[in-house]
């Protein structure tokens, strides 16, 4: 397949946007796990 | 008799709506939305959505939960490729032959059976495949939190497994 900049563009956009999403959506989430964990100890 | 919601209750509700409903939901919906994109965005970027949403599928009925939460990311990731393809692609440009005919008024360019997208078309389109993008993510996420409480539940209970 003949991949250009027109195809690499946006493969390129999309997986860091949907990466940074994910990671603060992940980063949230074990931020509050971990906060549950030291109100229980 | 059984109360409405309001704003309140339903935000709580849908932040904790985590049943495989939601994800065969998400996975059927993507099968079907896959193909409006044929035209606009490579083919093998449209085969991935399909074969991710299918995943989902496949996941929710047999796999762990750690493998649907992956299958989740995959089919966030691809809607949200379809999404930047579909943004990126020129929609005025004519994707079939242009014919040049001689007129009273010159030279004027034409295509024929080609009708081009209308805004409402174009906005109806890209905020399925963010509706799919965000919906996944939602999705995810959700998993992620649910894999999080159970390893918090398996603490308190000191290693016991719980159904």
């Amino acid at each position: 397949m003949n991949m250009d900049m027109d195809m690499l563009t946006p493969i390129l956009i999309a997986l860091i946007g949907a990466g940074g999403l994910w990671q603060l959506l992940s980063l949230k989430a074990k931020q509050g796990h971990e906060a549950l964990m030291r109100d229980r100890s | 008799m059984a109360q409405a919601l309001g704003i309140s209750g339903t935000y709580q509700a849908i932040r904790g709506a985590n049943g495989p409903a939601q994800h065969i939901a998400v996975s059927l919906v993507g099968l079907t939305y896959c193909g409006m994109f044929a035209g606009m965005v490579p083919d093998a970027i449209i085969g991935a959505w399909a074969g991710s949403s299918l995943l989902v599928l496949l996941a929710t009925v047999w796999f762990k939960k750690i493998w649907l939460k992956r299958a989740l990311l995959l089919d966030f990731v691809l809607s949200f490729t379809v999404l930047t393809f579909y943004f990126l692609h020129d929609h005025s440009a004519p994707s079939g032959p242009v014919y040049h005919v001689m007129t009273a008024h010159g030279m004027e360019a034409g295509s024929r059976g080609q009708s081009s997208m209308s805004m409402l078309d174009m906005f109806s389109h890209g905020l399925a495949c963010a509706m799919m993008a965000l919906w996944s993510l939602y999705l995810a996420n959700l998993v992620q939190r649910q894999l999080l409480e159970a390893q918090r539940f398996e603490v308190a209970f000191e290693g016991e497994v719980l159904k």
